[in-house]
Protein backbone atom coordinates (compact mmCIF):
# COMPACT_ATOMS: atom_id res chain seq x y z
CA UNK A 1 0.00 0.00 0.00
CA UNK A 2 1.19 3.87 -0.47
CA UNK A 3 1.30 6.64 1.61
CA UNK A 4 2.25 10.38 0.01
CA UNK A 5 2.18 13.62 0.99
CA UNK A 6 3.27 16.98 -0.04
CA UNK A 7 6.93 17.29 1.67
CA UNK A 8 10.33 17.36 -0.21
CA UNK A 9 11.26 14.08 -1.71
CA UNK A 10 14.28 12.50 -0.27
CA UNK A 11 15.95 13.02 -3.12
CA UNK A 12 15.62 16.90 -2.88
CA UNK A 13 16.91 16.39 0.83
CA UNK A 14 19.71 14.45 -0.31
CA UNK A 15 20.71 17.79 -2.36
CA UNK A 16 20.34 19.80 0.59
CA UNK A 17 23.05 17.40 2.85
CA UNK A 18 20.24 15.51 4.71
CA UNK A 19 21.14 11.60 5.34
CA UNK A 20 18.83 9.48 2.97
CA UNK A 21 17.99 5.91 3.09
CA UNK A 22 16.61 3.02 0.94
CA UNK A 23 14.42 0.17 0.86
CA UNK A 24 14.23 -1.37 4.19
CA UNK A 25 13.32 -4.86 5.31
CA UNK A 26 11.29 -6.34 8.70
CA UNK A 27 10.52 -10.30 9.30
CA UNK A 28 8.73 -10.99 12.17
CA UNK A 29 7.18 -14.11 13.86
CA UNK A 30 3.17 -13.44 12.92
CA UNK A 31 2.08 -12.65 16.83
CA UNK A 32 0.24 -9.63 18.39
CA UNK A 33 3.49 -9.37 20.30
CA UNK A 34 5.29 -8.06 17.35
CA UNK A 35 2.60 -5.68 16.62
CA UNK A 36 4.59 -2.43 17.95
CA UNK A 37 7.95 -3.29 16.31
CA UNK A 38 5.88 -3.35 12.48
CA UNK A 39 4.48 -0.11 14.20
CA UNK A 40 8.04 1.63 15.12
CA UNK A 41 9.73 0.38 11.57
CA UNK A 42 7.19 1.63 9.31
CA UNK A 43 6.66 5.47 11.77
CA UNK A 44 10.94 5.35 11.15
CA UNK A 45 10.70 4.87 7.24
CA UNK A 46 7.34 7.04 7.20
CA UNK A 47 9.10 10.21 9.08
CA UNK A 48 12.17 9.52 6.70
CA UNK A 49 10.30 9.96 3.79
CA UNK A 50 8.53 12.90 4.67
CA UNK A 51 5.22 11.90 5.70
CA UNK A 52 3.31 14.37 7.98
CA UNK A 53 2.54 13.25 11.41
CA UNK A 54 -0.74 12.86 11.00
CA UNK A 55 -0.10 10.76 7.36
CA UNK A 56 2.27 8.68 9.70
CA UNK A 57 0.11 7.83 11.77
CA UNK A 58 -2.80 7.15 8.86
CA UNK A 59 -0.30 4.75 7.42
CA UNK A 60 1.06 3.26 10.78
CA UNK A 61 -2.86 2.39 11.67
CA UNK A 62 -3.50 1.04 7.97
CA UNK A 63 -0.38 -1.17 8.48
CA UNK A 64 -1.44 -2.40 11.71
CA UNK A 65 -4.80 -3.09 9.83
CA UNK A 66 -3.01 -5.05 7.42
CA UNK A 67 -1.01 -7.47 9.70
CA UNK A 68 -3.66 -7.94 12.64
CA UNK A 69 -5.52 -9.65 9.57
CA UNK A 70 -2.66 -11.89 8.38
CA UNK A 71 -2.16 -12.80 12.36
CA UNK A 72 -5.85 -13.53 13.07
CA UNK A 73 -7.20 -14.73 9.56
CA UNK A 74 -4.25 -16.09 7.61
CA UNK A 75 -2.28 -18.11 10.20
CA UNK A 76 -5.23 -18.43 13.09
CA UNK A 77 -4.63 -19.05 16.15
CA UNK A 78 -1.79 -20.85 17.10
CA UNK A 79 -0.60 -21.59 13.51
CA UNK A 80 3.49 -20.71 12.98
CA UNK A 81 4.33 -18.22 10.09
CA UNK A 82 6.13 -14.87 9.24
CA UNK A 83 5.36 -11.68 8.01
CA UNK A 84 7.75 -9.51 6.05
CA UNK A 85 7.60 -5.99 5.22
CA UNK A 86 9.45 -3.74 2.58
CA UNK A 87 9.43 0.12 3.14
CA UNK A 88 10.49 1.53 -0.46
CA UNK A 89 10.55 5.71 -0.55
CA UNK A 90 8.54 7.06 -3.50
CA UNK A 91 9.02 10.46 -4.80
CA UNK A 92 6.90 11.84 -2.46
CA UNK A 93 5.53 9.00 -0.13
CA UNK A 94 5.91 5.63 0.75
CA UNK A 95 5.40 2.08 -0.49
CA UNK A 96 4.72 -0.66 2.21
CA UNK A 97 4.59 -4.19 0.46
CA UNK A 98 3.46 -7.09 3.40
CA UNK A 99 4.19 -10.48 2.54
CA UNK A 100 2.81 -13.97 4.33
CA UNK A 101 2.36 -17.49 3.78
CA UNK A 102 -1.14 -18.11 5.30
CA UNK A 103 -4.34 -18.67 3.97
CA UNK A 104 -5.02 -16.24 0.67
CA UNK A 105 -6.89 -13.37 1.37
CA UNK A 106 -10.07 -12.86 -1.02
CA UNK A 107 -10.87 -8.81 -1.06
CA UNK A 108 -13.78 -9.41 -1.62
CA UNK A 109 -15.31 -11.69 0.39
CA UNK A 110 -13.28 -10.20 2.74
CA UNK A 111 -15.11 -6.87 2.47
CA UNK A 112 -18.80 -8.81 2.80
CA UNK A 113 -17.85 -10.91 5.92
CA UNK A 114 -16.30 -7.61 7.76
CA UNK A 115 -20.28 -5.80 6.54
CA UNK A 116 -21.88 -8.70 8.07
CA UNK A 117 -19.85 -8.17 11.33
CA UNK A 118 -20.64 -4.41 11.40
CA UNK A 119 -24.39 -5.21 10.29
CA UNK A 120 -24.76 -7.99 13.16
CA UNK A 121 -22.72 -7.42 15.63
CA UNK A 122 -19.80 -4.42 15.72
CA UNK A 123 -17.73 -5.49 18.70
CA UNK A 124 -16.99 -9.13 16.61
CA UNK A 125 -15.39 -6.79 13.89
CA UNK A 126 -15.05 -5.75 10.21
CA UNK A 127 -13.67 -2.23 10.75
CA UNK A 128 -10.37 -3.02 9.71
CA UNK A 129 -10.85 -3.32 5.91
CA UNK A 130 -12.48 -0.34 5.27
CA UNK A 131 -9.92 1.45 7.77
CA UNK A 132 -7.01 0.21 5.51
CA UNK A 133 -8.90 1.53 2.48
CA UNK A 134 -9.50 5.31 4.18
CA UNK A 135 -5.85 5.92 5.47
CA UNK A 136 -4.09 4.32 2.55
CA UNK A 137 -4.25 6.12 -0.82
CA UNK A 138 -3.96 3.12 -2.52
CA UNK A 139 -4.17 -0.73 -1.99
CA UNK A 140 -3.49 -3.79 -3.89
CA UNK A 141 -3.72 -7.79 -3.35
CA UNK A 142 -1.99 -10.33 -4.51
CA UNK B 1 0.28 -0.41 26.91
CA UNK B 2 -1.02 0.00 30.25
CA UNK B 3 -4.33 0.26 32.29
CA UNK B 4 -4.77 0.88 35.73
CA UNK B 5 -8.42 1.39 37.10
CA UNK B 6 -9.44 3.82 39.90
CA UNK B 7 -12.53 5.10 41.69
CA UNK B 8 -13.76 8.58 40.47
CA UNK B 9 -13.05 11.27 42.93
CA UNK B 10 -16.29 13.25 41.23
CA UNK B 11 -18.59 10.49 41.68
CA UNK B 12 -18.41 6.99 44.16
CA UNK B 13 -20.46 5.27 41.35
CA UNK B 14 -18.13 5.52 38.27
CA UNK B 15 -14.48 4.03 37.74
CA UNK B 16 -12.04 5.73 35.98
CA UNK B 17 -10.16 3.52 33.70
CA UNK B 18 -6.93 4.91 32.93
CA UNK B 19 -5.62 3.75 29.11
CA UNK B 20 -1.85 4.38 27.91
CA UNK B 21 0.51 3.78 25.06
CA UNK B 22 -0.60 1.60 22.30
CA UNK B 23 -3.87 0.14 22.04
CA UNK B 24 -3.45 -2.28 19.45
CA UNK B 25 -4.73 -6.10 18.93
CA UNK B 26 -2.04 -7.00 21.52
CA UNK B 27 -3.01 -4.55 23.94
CA UNK B 28 -6.89 -4.78 23.92
CA UNK B 29 -6.49 -8.58 24.47
CA UNK B 30 -4.75 -8.33 27.52
CA UNK B 31 -6.92 -5.52 28.94
CA UNK B 32 -10.51 -6.43 27.65
CA UNK B 33 -10.41 -8.68 31.30
CA UNK B 34 -9.62 -5.59 33.31
CA UNK B 35 -11.97 -2.85 31.50
CA UNK B 36 -14.77 -5.42 32.12
CA UNK B 37 -14.11 -5.86 35.52
CA UNK B 38 -14.27 -2.20 36.12
CA UNK B 39 -17.62 -2.11 34.41
CA UNK B 40 -18.67 -5.04 36.28
CA UNK B 41 -17.62 -3.62 39.68
CA UNK B 42 -19.03 0.01 39.04
CA UNK B 43 -22.23 1.00 40.21
CA UNK B 44 -23.17 3.36 37.08
CA UNK B 45 -20.51 2.67 34.73
CA UNK B 46 -16.89 3.95 34.04
CA UNK B 47 -15.02 6.74 32.23
CA UNK B 48 -12.46 5.28 29.74
CA UNK B 49 -9.38 8.48 29.86
CA UNK B 50 -7.62 8.04 26.75
CA UNK B 51 -5.09 10.75 27.36
CA UNK B 52 -2.22 8.43 27.58
CA UNK B 53 -3.33 6.68 24.26
CA UNK B 54 -0.88 7.08 21.50
CA UNK B 55 -2.53 5.10 18.82
CA UNK B 56 -5.86 3.05 18.30
CA UNK B 57 -6.63 -0.41 15.86
CA UNK B 58 -9.69 -1.96 15.31
CA UNK B 59 -8.36 -4.03 17.99
CA UNK B 60 -9.01 -1.60 20.38
CA UNK B 61 -12.11 -0.53 18.84
CA UNK B 62 -13.16 -3.76 19.02
CA UNK B 63 -12.83 -3.95 22.81
CA UNK B 64 -13.99 -0.96 23.87
CA UNK B 65 -17.55 -1.39 21.51
CA UNK B 66 -17.95 -4.78 24.06
CA UNK B 67 -17.21 -2.90 27.26
CA UNK B 68 -19.96 -0.02 25.90
CA UNK B 69 -22.10 -3.30 25.11
CA UNK B 70 -22.04 -4.86 28.35
CA UNK B 71 -22.46 -1.95 30.15
CA UNK B 72 -25.58 -1.09 28.34
CA UNK B 73 -26.95 -4.20 28.75
CA UNK B 74 -26.61 -3.19 32.73
CA UNK B 75 -27.62 -0.34 32.58
CA UNK B 76 -24.53 1.31 33.25
CA UNK B 77 -22.78 4.02 31.06
CA UNK B 78 -19.70 4.45 29.68
CA UNK B 79 -17.88 7.95 28.48
CA UNK B 80 -14.56 8.45 26.46
CA UNK B 81 -12.18 11.22 27.80
CA UNK B 82 -9.11 13.60 26.38
CA UNK B 83 -8.86 11.69 23.31
CA UNK B 84 -6.42 12.87 21.22
CA UNK B 85 -7.18 13.90 17.26
CA UNK B 86 -5.21 11.04 16.19
CA UNK B 87 -7.40 8.61 18.19
CA UNK B 88 -10.47 10.97 17.49
CA UNK B 89 -9.65 9.84 13.74
CA UNK B 90 -9.55 6.21 14.04
CA UNK B 91 -13.22 6.68 15.93
CA UNK B 92 -14.47 8.65 13.16
CA UNK B 93 -13.18 7.04 10.15
CA UNK B 94 -14.68 3.65 11.56
CA UNK B 95 -18.27 5.45 11.81
CA UNK B 96 -17.91 5.35 15.57
CA UNK B 97 -18.36 8.95 16.20
CA UNK B 98 -21.85 9.15 17.44
CA UNK B 99 -21.90 5.82 19.43
CA UNK B 100 -19.64 6.16 22.29
CA UNK B 101 -19.40 9.63 24.35
CA UNK B 102 -16.79 12.01 24.20
CA UNK B 103 -16.02 14.67 26.93
CA UNK B 104 -12.64 16.88 27.53
CA UNK B 105 -12.40 15.57 31.02
CA UNK B 106 -13.43 13.74 34.13
CA UNK B 107 -15.47 16.12 35.30
CA UNK B 108 -17.70 17.07 32.41
CA UNK B 109 -18.15 13.35 31.91
CA UNK B 110 -19.47 12.90 35.29
CA UNK B 111 -21.54 16.11 35.13
CA UNK B 112 -23.30 15.17 31.44
CA UNK B 113 -23.83 11.18 32.58
CA UNK B 114 -24.40 11.00 36.23
CA UNK B 115 -25.70 13.76 37.81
Amino acid sequence: MNKSDSSPAPSDRAACGEATFSVGTLRVPARSSHLSLIGMFVQWYAHHAGLSDEACYELEVAIDEACTNVIRHAYGAGKPGGITLHCTPLNRGLQVDIWDQGIPFDPTEGGRIAQQKQACDPASGGFGLSMIRQFADDVHHQ
Amino acid sequence: MGVEVKNSELSSNVRVVRLSGRLDMDAAEADSPVLRLAVDESPAGVIVDMEGVTFLSSSGLRMLIAIRQSALAAGKNVAITRASPMVCKTFKVAGLEDVFRFYESEGAAVEALWQ
